[in-house]
């Protein structure tokens, strides 16, 4: 399917022009960015929901039965599942749809695995840019279910309107919390597991916390009990997810979650343009094999050698 | 950057001895593949779903009880959703009168017991011309 054709097929509905085009964006493929490119200026009418939380809280399962229950409703749904890529062999297991028997099953539901790639954050470098190619094609929902790899964790609030942070009974006391990060970013609380005895308590230990920072920060955080494995308590979630799609659409404030996405995505391509081009130029430069070699010596601190190195570069550059 | 093969690991069929099939997804992915790793006792339409949806390069299917001889109706299956281009394997038990039937309906190779996990992890990186970009 050539370049143009590609691009017709997503906005016609063809899933294969779909997968396919996740697939040049994943591997950054030739014309990747021309790609995205054209596709971003019809893009901006999905309500993104991210998942994140723990290993082994259910975040798999209760996505797959949110899915089927949103579907049920008459919405149209896309997965992105995220599982980790081998620090060693680049690798990866993508097992997700073990979990997601429902959605599976389900033609009309589109599920796709992704390898995180040496990202950190819990997701993967192009994740963005498929959710931009989901939302094109005309899904209503995109759940992005991220790797779950544990507190700092937060890479999805940067690119979901709605974050869920799931937690399960028994994964820690009231001082797990209160710590910072991902405790932080959450829009709705999902206490899942919710068949375990001392689910109640956890649900409890959370609303604690919630309500010292609410005071604060005057915004209530809905923390709610969920079995994805006995089906209870999804209505209730999709209540919760609809009633705060239509709030931040009403209040400004999706216009207010989009512009930190704008920001973020905007400085952080560029960061990494930026950190290319130094890398490139100090990695290869005269200097970097001398310099190392004291660092190793401790005989200059790495902090300070940097510093050296960066004014060296930045005179380099002002001399051009 | 080199380009990662992407290889679904299933079972189809009323057979739920997925071991073999463990093994194998292991290997793949320490060969540095990402591999799609579903339950066992899937429908022939929930392969190609994943196919299509997952736009895997390799299809790799385990029978240890006679669901080779549905495979066939997969590769039909898939060719009638333009899949056609996907490398269907199959490893397992595969009796050896059975072989010739599975080639002609598309199958590209068959792997018997005795394999060496590493010669499986070859023939796929071979076929896919590791090294180059698609």
């Amino acid at each position: 399917m050539e370049f143009l054709g590609i691009i017709e097929g997503i906005k016609s509905g063809n899933k294969r022009a779909l997968a396919r085009a996740i697939t040049i964006v994943e591997n950054n493929e030739e014309n990747y960015l021309e790609l995205v490119s054209k596709i971003y200026l019809s893009s901006g009418k999905a309500h993104i929901i991210g998942i994140t939380g723990s290993p082994g809280t259910g975040k798999s399962t209760l996505v797959d039965r949110v899915a089927s229950k949103l579907h049920m409703d008459g919405k149209s749904i896309a997965i992105i599942a995220i599982d980790p890529s081998s620090p060693f062999s680049n690798g990866a297991i993508l097992g997700d749809r073990i979990r997601m028997s429902n959605s599976q099953k389900n033609p009309d539901i589109f599920v796709r695995s992704i390898a995180s790639r040496g990202q950190v954050g819990g997701l993967s470098k192009s994740v963005g840019n498929i959710t931009t190619l989901m939302d094109v094609f005309g899904y209503d929902c995109i759940l992005i279910e991220t790797v779950g790899s544990g507190q700092s964790e937060i890479e999805i609030m940067n690119l979901a309107h709605t974050t869920i942070v799931v937690t399960a009974p028994g994964l820690g006391d009231e001082i797990q919390a209160q710590k910072s990060g991902i405790m932080e970013i959450a829009n709705l609380f999902v206490v899942n597991k919710a068949d375990l005895p001392s689910a109640e308590m956890t649900a409890n230990q959370i609303q604690q916390m919630l309500h010292t920072e609410s005071v604060i920060k005057r915004k209530k955080v809905p923390v709610l009990l969920t079995s994805a494995l006995e089906d209870k308590g999804i209505e209730d979630l999709i209540e919760k997810l609809e009633v705060r799609w239509d709030e931040i659409n009403k209040t400004g404030e999706r216009e207010r979650i989009e512009n930190a996405h704008a920001t973020y995505k905007l400085t952080e391509s560029l960061k990494e343009k930026f950190l290319s081009y130094i890398e490139n130029e100090i990695l290869n430069g005269a200097e970097w094999n001398d310099i190392f070699k004291q660092v190793m010596d401790r005989k200059i601190n790495p902090e300070y050698a940097a510093n050296h190195l960066f004014t060296r570069f930045l005179k380099k550059e002002a001399d051009v | 950057m080199e380009r990662q093969i992407k290889v679904l690991v299933t079972k189809i069929g009323l057979d739920g001895h997925d071991r073999g099939a463990r093994v194998v997804a292991s290997s793949f992915r320490n060969a540095g593949m990402e591999v799609i790793y579903t339950s066992p006792w899937q429908k022939i339409e929930d392969v190609v779903n994943i196919t299509l949806q997952e736009d895997v390069d390799i299809v790799a299917i385990s029978s240890l009880a006679y669901d080779h001889l549905i495979v066939p109706k997969l590769i039909e299956a898939l060719q009638s959703e333009g899949l056609g281009d996907k490398k269907v394997l199959v490893g397992g038990i595969i009796p050896r009168e059975d072989e010739e039937m599975l080639l002609n309906a598309g199958v590209k190779k068959i792997f018997h017991p005795g394999e060496t996990l590493d010669s499986i992890v070859e023939y796929v990186e071979n076929i896919m011309g590791k090294t180059s970009m698609k």
